[in-house]
């Protein structure tokens, strides 16, 4: 009976999708309890989307275009400062460049993920009483419609501030790696090397920062 | 004992008189690059010193350094590599200096130069000898010498403007996010202070 309540968001991952449908008797009893408070559906469409570690298409974007961003902008230091042409060297800035994109976007997602929990209980109070104040006029509005907003307004903020805070944290980040690497650590090294190993192990170190930290 | 010193006192005599008698002079010169760096297409400077250590004149002298620097191979800006002179005096030191521009990059032997000159105005027995050498010197590309030594401060400021936006761009929406938020909490607390 629970089951069929449940509408499953077509981005889920399958090991919730799994969690769902397998009956697990902590999870119905819980199931079974909201049900009789609220329409079930909603509230699981926001509890799995908390917990998921998908993003939106929209976001998906935003992140893989400004990783692609910043990992081309050092394309410049390397071809103007360290002389490399972009006709000798266009297969290692390729690679770079691919590399690069693919990872940061991944530190992004997961940063993304570890700050919204963190912001979205730190902005509670805040949104709780930013809806209040919306609400205080209209008399006709009840609990439930003022608890799903402030639900879904803290859910939008804390979306919002860790995704342009793991944007700014992880480009900074990147880029300050990157040349510390590339003209003090490896600068007396060939320009092929520099480039291949300076990129590379900046990305590294910012996807494993990111995956880090808890 | 008188015998011993009588020898040494001999011999002393003997080494200046042969000394003395020896009137002719001998020519030292020396090569060297003035160029810390050797860069292709830029200038390089070689300084030849001549010195005459010997008491007399020496005359005609020629000085010859074409083999390490080939025609092919360099451009010859100031000077030549085929001075010569008429005369260098006694103990007198003569400097001569040639500016080269070399045409390729890579290693490149600089050996030894040439010279040829006349002891005295009467023996016109001609004497030979060689400078120092530099050896085998490194000519970096113009693009190296860049990479490395280059300020490139237009590169970085142009760096700067196009990562800033990167960087400043998303702190300050997260700022002004999070400020908004907190000065929300902030001012209610103060309310509830006052009242």
């Amino acid at each position: 009976m629970i089951e069929q309540n449940i509408e499953i968001p077509v981005d889920l991952p399958m090991k919730f999708i799994f969690d769902i449908l397998t009956p697990q008797p902590h999870f119905i009893n819980k199931q079974a309890q909201m049900t009789t408070q609220r329409s079930a559906s909603q509230d699981e469409d926001l509890l799995l989307q908390d917990f998921s570690r998908n993003v939106t298409t929209k976001s998906w974007i935003l992140f893989s275009g400004n990783a692609a961003v910043v990992s081309a902008i050092p394309l410049w230091l390397f071809w103007r400062i360290h002389q490399m042409d972009f006709s000798s060297y266009f297969i290692h800035f390729i690679i770079g460049t691919i590399v690069s994109t693919y990872f940061l976007n991944l530190a992004y997602q997961n940063m993304k993920f570890i700050l919204k929990h963190k912001i979205a209980q730190k902005r509670e109070e805040a949104v709780n009483r930013e809806i209040s104040k919306i609400f205080a006029n209209d008399k006709n509005a009840n609990k439930k419609d003022k608890d799903d907003r402030v639900l879904t307004r803290k859910n939008e903020v804390a979306d919002f501030e860790a995704t342009t805070f793991s944007i700014f944290y992880n480009n900074s980040f990147y880029l300050v790696c990157l040349i510390v690497l590339s003209f003090f650590v490896l600068k007396n090294f060939s320009p092929t090397v520099n480039y291949l190993f300076s990129v590379g192990l900046s990305t590294l170190v910012v996807f494993l920062f990111s995956t880090g930290q808890k | 004992m008188f015998i011993k010193t009588q020898l040494i006192l001999l011999a002393l005599i003997s080494v200046v008189l042969s000394q003395t008698d020896d009137e002719e002079s001998f020519l030292f010169v020396t090569k060297q690059t003035v160029n810390r760096f050797i860069v292709q297409d830029k200038d390089l400077t070689v300084k030849y010193g001549l010195y005459n250590s010997g008491p007399t004149t020496i005359f005609n002298v020629n000085l010859n350094d074409v083999l390490s620097y080939p025609f092919e191979k360099y451009d010859i800006l100031v000077g030549t590599l085929t001075p010569k002179w008429e005369r260098i005096n006694a103990g007198s030191n003569l400097t001569h200096v040639v500016v080269l521009k070399p045409k390729q990059s890579g290693i490149s032997n600089s050996s030894r130069a040439t010279v040829t000159y006349q002891k005295s105005e009467k023996n016109t027995e001609v004497q030979k000898t060689y400078s120092s050498e530099i050896g085998d010197v490194y000519i970096m590309t113009a693009r190296e010498y860049d990479r490395r030594f280059s300020s490139h401060i237009i590169d970085w400021v142009l760096f700067t403007a196009m990562a800033s936006p990167c960087i400043v761009f998303p702190f300050f929406l997260w700022f002004k996010s999070k400020s908004k938020y907190e000065s929300l909490l902030s001012k209610d607390k103060q309310t509830k202070k006052a009242q």
